[in-house]
């Protein structure tokens, strides 16, 4: 579960976020969307402690976000699991080490069957031992996703995983986010401004010129980019 | 200046220590090729009291020797820890996955150049280049240089031991020397007629020597010159009465073989024989009988000798004979001698050395900080990514200081054959000091590369971990 209160930030004197207040149930699969320069990121960031606010309160289960510092940041971020736009993985590393790297590091076991079930679900496994400069962008990314998920996170901060993917991988990202919801009781925040994503999130809350939409505005855009989802 | 983390900043940095490395070491050079005399660094002018070293000198002899005698230790610890987390690797996943991560760069993208690093042959010269091309450098020079200090105290004293081991046959002997100067440096003389008297008064053999500053076949020469009688001794040889075919004694630096003319300030003399090792600093040697030197080279210029090798022990002795004869002159005994000549070599040459090394050492710590610190911001995106999934920075540190240990194994393995012909032409130069390599050269050479690794790969991750802004790291 995540509570964020009266959140604030700014970048070079410019207010990204101001009064942001953010609830997102455990369990639930939470879209953040928002026009381009919405502060999507930037709250997701908060939220993932990956960056500091300015102001307010981030609690992630009865931890204060705000208050760590450090080795305590990185221990909380290794709890949870992480995605983002690119896959950032490491180009020397097969899938499977890279999938393991982070994991390993951070002194977390990995439950090797569960990603080879993840790699089966996103189609991966065959390429698990190949070196990751030598697989497309595509199954990178799928690869990051089952990094993130290979601990099997109660919470999963993805940014927009699948901006750069084709139709038929973004449902597949999609659907294997809400089996893992279902099935794991994982907590999905995603940013996207992908209209797919309305068909598979259980929350959604837009983001508007750095301050939160009001929930009948956010229900009836919601509604609106539905509609005009192909 | 710009600040130290920029990366315009770490350039300019470099820059000029590498330019006052450059320089440092040319002047060095310089002055050891002038006989460590030259007035350009630091003490460098002859003391007036030769027995006076400067207490941070000593201090610094002292650390040189102190890391000579734990290096090879240090060395056999750290490749004992690279062995064994190499063997532990074979268990562990974790530990072979850092060993793995210390080996490959993150990103294997090349971002100064925004091209994808080469592959085979090319990728491996590439990253040796960077890296332990940086160490096998640092190990070879500051192995090597290790290995001066003692050569350049000792190496000028081995003419002095070389000629009263020759003269003397293994008996004591106590020098005698005008003034208060008794270094071999000084340039104290006794009269001719002095000397005669001396030699007639005592109850001791006595040997004259004389010395003097010629050109032995395009080499600065030292030349000595002590009594026919004596000369024709050790060469075996009677004098000659007329300057062709005389002969000389020359010690091995000259490259001349028994037998051979060669051209002592321009007189052709016959070489009788050919001593080992007794090259003084920066001088071949070359000793003459009396009359030859007097005759045929000096051409008779020559009215003082340097001084006189008493064939006895006894000081005291020596001393009385010194009154009796109303000489002016110190009777010193042959440990005394070469102690004050260590003490003036410790004075003069030894701290020009000393900053050789310092710099070489400086210069291979700083630029390897820059090597490391340049190869994690080309990693940004990858360390950052890695970091912002839960990987702290005690983790990469792991990594780092394990890459640091393999570039220095790796370095060592590519620097311990390199540091032989690099010795070679070093002692080619025959700058006068020898550079002599051997294990403990190796192990200085491994042993402060590494600490400057683990220093620099610790400094850089530092001042990256400072630097690092996450959500731009993770950006798309």
């Amino acid at each position: 579960m995540i509570t964020a209160r009266a959140v604030a930030k700014s970048y070079l004197g410019v207010e990204v976020l101001h009064d942001v207040d953010l609830h997102v149930p455990a369990g639930s699969f939470a879209l953040l969307t928002g026009p381009s320069g919405s502060g999507k990121t930037t709250l997701l960031n908060l939220l993932a402690a990956l960056d500091a606010p300015d102001g307010g309160s981030i609690r992630v289960d009865d931890t204060e976000v705000t208050a760590l510092r450090g080795r305590q940041r990185a221990r909380h971020r290794a709890r949870h699991g992480h995605v983002f736009q690119r896959s950032g993985l490491l180009a020397g590393l097969t899938l499977r080490e890279n999938i393991e790297a982070a994991h390993l590091l951070a002194g977390h076991p990995v439950d090797l069957e569960w990603v080879d079930h993840l790699a089966e679900r996103l189609g991966v496994r065959a390429l698990l031992d190949v070196t990751a400069s030598r697989v497309s962008g595509g199954q990178g990314q799928r690869a990051a996703l089952i990094r993130s998920l290979a601990h099997r996170p109660p919470l999963l901060f993805a940014d927009e995983p699948t901006a750069s993917l084709d139709t038929a991988s973004k449902h597949t990202i999609h659907e294997v986010l809400r089996e893992v919801v279902a099935n794991e009781g994982t907590t999905v925040l995603m940013v996207s401004h992908d209209a797919i994503s309305l068909d598979y999130a259980t929350d959604v809350t837009r983001l508007v010129d750095g301050g939160v939409e009001s929930d009948a505005e956010a229900t009836g855009e919601a509604e609106s980019s539905r509609r005009e989802a192909p | 200046m710009p600040p130290p983390g920029d990366p315009r900043g770490r350039r300019v940095a470099g820059a000029l220590l590498a330019a006052a490395g450059l320089v440092g070491v040319v002047l060095a050079g310089v002055v050891l090729a002038l006989g460590g005399s030259a007035d350009v660094l630091g003490p460098t002018e002859v003391s007036p009291q030769p027995g006076f070293v400067p207490g941070a000198v000593d201090a610094l002899v002292a650390i040189v020797r102190a890391v000579r005698a734990v290096a090879p230790f240090a060395a056999l610890l750290g490749l004992a820890v690279f062995f064994a987390t190499w063997s532990l690797g074979a268990l562990d996943r974790r530990r072979r996955l850092v060993a793995r991560l210390a080996r490959i760069e993150y990103s294997g993208i090349d971002r100064v150049s925004g091209r994808e690093s080469p592959r085979g042959p090319a990728r491996w010269v590439r990253r040796q280049v960077r890296g332990t091309g940086l160490a096998v450098l640092a190990i070879v020079l500051v192995g090597a240089t290790s290995g001066i200090e003692n050569e350049v105290t000792n190496g000028p004293l081995r003419p002095v031991e070389a000629l009263t081991d020759t003269l003397a046959d293994g008996r004591p002997v106590t020098f005698v020397l005008q003034g208060p100067d008794i270094t071999f440096m000084d340039d104290s003389a006794i009269e001719v007629a002095r000397m005669g008297d001396l030699v007639d008064d005592a109850p001791f053999p006595m040997i004259p020597f004389g010395k003097h500053l010629f050109n032995l076949d395009g080499k600065s020469a030292l030349q000595l010159s002590i009594p026919d009688a004596v000369f024709a001794r050790l060469s075996g040889e009677a004098v000659s009465s007329t300057c062709v075919g005389r002969t000389v004694l020359v010690d091995d630096t000259v490259g001349s073989e028994v037998g051979e003319t060669i051209s002592l300030n321009g007189t052709r003399l016959r070489v009788a024989g050919v001593l080992d090792g007794v090259a003084q600093m920066n001088r071949s040697i070359a000793i003459l009988a009396d009359s030859t030197a007097r005759d045929c080279v000096l051409h008779g210029t020559s009215s003082a000798f340097f001084g006189a090798i008493a064939l006895t022990g006894d000081r005291d002795a020596v001393d009385d004979v010194l009154v009796r004869a109303q000489v002016e002159a110190s009777a010193v005994t042959e440990a005394h001698f070469l102690e004050e000549n260590r003490d003036f070599w410790r004075a003069n040459a030894t701290p020009l050395i000393l900053q050789l090394i310092l710099y070489l050492a400086l210069f291979s710590g700083f630029a390897a900080a820059g090597e490391r610190q340049s190869a994690l911001q080309r990693n940004i995106r990858e360390i950052g990514m890695l970091n912002a999934t839960g990987v702290d920075f005690r983790a990469l540190q792991a990594i780092e200081m394990r890459r640091a240990l393999s570039i220095t194994v790796r370095a060592t393995v590519i620097a311990a054959p390199l540091m032989v012909p690099v010795a070679a032409a070093f002692n080619a130069s025959e700058l006068g000091v020898q550079i002599g390599v051997g294990l403990v050269e190796v192990s200085v050479g491994f042993s402060i590369t590494l600490v400057a690794m683990l220093a620099a790969s610790r400094r850089a991750l530092s001042q990256f971990r400072r630097r690092l802004d996450l959500p731009m790291a993770v950006k798309g």
